[in-house]
């Protein structure tokens, strides 16, 4: 049996059916073929599943599809404007913070949401915020310094 | 996951008699964090799964003179941030910061927390300590009763067919009282505590000497357990004369911890002695004008 849900995904409002035992991850990848959000572990362990929920990120794995009905969500695609990327997607390039990417897309939406909160984080900030994003490439650094770069450059005004 | 028939009543009284209906066939999903989990490895399979999200309501933090009452669907997300929760019941914030990731935070709930009981809880000893009373809804009314007496044993809490708990009081302790949570792990975030304790400790301000003590202990008992031998030995007194032996031996007979994937039984005999003891000389030797949390 399928229920009826109406949200917002990335700006756009749409509505559609789903099943009770869909998860949003699941609608996200398979109905919605918005693909750059990843399954890890489907726990909510890893955290490359990653998505912004009404601006908190959560793991869309723990999430069931009908828990997103009314909601805005916000998947990594969401986050360029056209073919200009976000200042955080600029700084991960710059700073040599993506290997093989799987865990980019989830970590850049927890790292945004924390900077809309919290614009000015310490390091020891961004490490507790990040920590329900597992990285096996890179060890962190390049990581936490992309996120610096892009807070200090959203403070300055370097533009969204 | 196994399919199920999804419910999404917006009153407690329409839970309740979903709850009833459905009798042992019924999950509810709050934050879904250790449901979907569970059902995701087929250790649940529910008939029917019971979304009380919609119910208006139940997510409130809430102070009053008296103390803070706390609907349970507040977050740990938003128990860890409220700033009136830091300044007075710091160890409620605390122990809800300690929970998993920020991604777990903003959707784990403090009732999910409290009703999937496992023995390493991280609310549980806190709220211990604070003398914490849970409220349950039924077809009948509502009761309320010590959060002491809700646990029964891993995996259950005292709620029969047709109830559910909606909130959880916790009145203010006295004005001197200092409190620390400290969950002891390998890992900074995103583990369940090895073994956790709670103290919550009232000095007379000039003396020094404990007025009342609180202790509680997670993960080395089938429920968290309050120490109340262990209490009782350092009510009047001042730290240089509390009996670290007798207290030392307290806390081995309060406690029944096992062996299990995440340590031995021995090592969380010796970390629950010398984790009690350390908090309480802590918590002793601070003055007055010191917070902790």
């Amino acid at each position: 049996m399928a229920n009826r849900i109406s949200l917002k995904i990335n700006g756009e409002a749409i509505t559609l059916y789903v099943k009770p035992h869909w998860t949003l991850l699941r609608l996200i990848r398979e109905e919605l073929k918005l693909t750059g959000t990843k399954e890890g572990c489907g726990e909510g362990e890893c955290g490359s599943c990653t998505v912004l929920l009404d601006d908190k990120p959560i793991n869309s794995c723990l999430v069931l599809a009908m828990d997103a009905d009314g909601g805005a969500v916000t998947t990594i695609e969401g986050l360029a404007d056209g073919e200009e990327l976000h200042l955080l997607q600029t700084a991960f390039v710059e700073k040599g913070a993506i290997q093989c990417g799987f865990c980019t897309p989830g970590m850049i939406l927890t790292a945004k949401g924390l900077l809309d909160r919290q614009p000015s984080p310490s390091e020891g900030e961004i490490r507790l915020e990040i920590a329900g994003n597992l990285c096996r490439c890179t060890g962190y650094a390049k990581i936490i310094e992309a996120i610096q770069t892009a807070a200090q450059q959203l403070k300055g005004g370097a533009g969204d | 996951m196994k399919q199920f028939q999804y419910h999404q009543p917006e009153t407690v009284q329409d839970v309740c008699l979903l709850l009833s209906k459905y009798e042992k066939e019924v999950n509810i999903l709050a934050g879904g964090t250790d449901l979907i989990v569970q059902m995701k490895k087929g250790s649940l399979a529910p008939k029917h799964v019971i979304n009380i999200k919609k119910v208006g309501g139940l997510d409130f933090i809430r102070e009053d003179e008296k103390g803070y009452t706390l609907g349970t669907l507040a977050t740990m997300a938003g128990l860890a941030a409220h700033p009136g929760l830091q300044q007075t019941l710091p160890i409620i914030a605390s122990s809800a910061k300690s929970i998993g990731s920020p991604q777990i935070r903003n959707i784990a709930t403090l009732g999910g927390n409290l009703c999937n009981a496992s023995p390493s809880a991280d609310m549980s000893p806190s709220l211990l300590v604070l003398e914490a009373t849970v409220r349950v809804a039924g077809l009948q009314g509502s009761r309320t009763l010590p959060l002491a007496d809700f646990f029964v044993e891993p995996g259950t809490v005292d709620l029969a067919d047709g109830e559910m708990l909606v909130e959880v009081s916790v009145p203010f302790p006295a004005e001197s009282t200092k409190m620390i949570y400290h969950k002891l792990g390998p890992r900074k975030a995103m583990d369940c505590a090895v073994v956790s304790v709670a103290v919550a400790i009232s000095l007379h301000e000039l003396t020094g000497e404990c007025k009342k003590a609180r202790i509680a202990l997670g993960a080395v008992a089938p429920t968290p357990v309050r120490l109340k031998e262990a209490e009782k030995l350092i009510e009047g007194k001042v730290v240089k004369g509390i009996p670290l032996t007798q207290i030392a031996e307290a806390v081995r007979q309060g406690i029944t911890p096992i062996t299990d994937v995440r340590g031995s039984k021995e090592y969380r005999y010796q970390t629950a002695v010398t984790l009690t003891i350390r908090t309480i000389n802590t918590l002793m030797n601070l003055s007055s004008r010191l917070n902790y949390g």
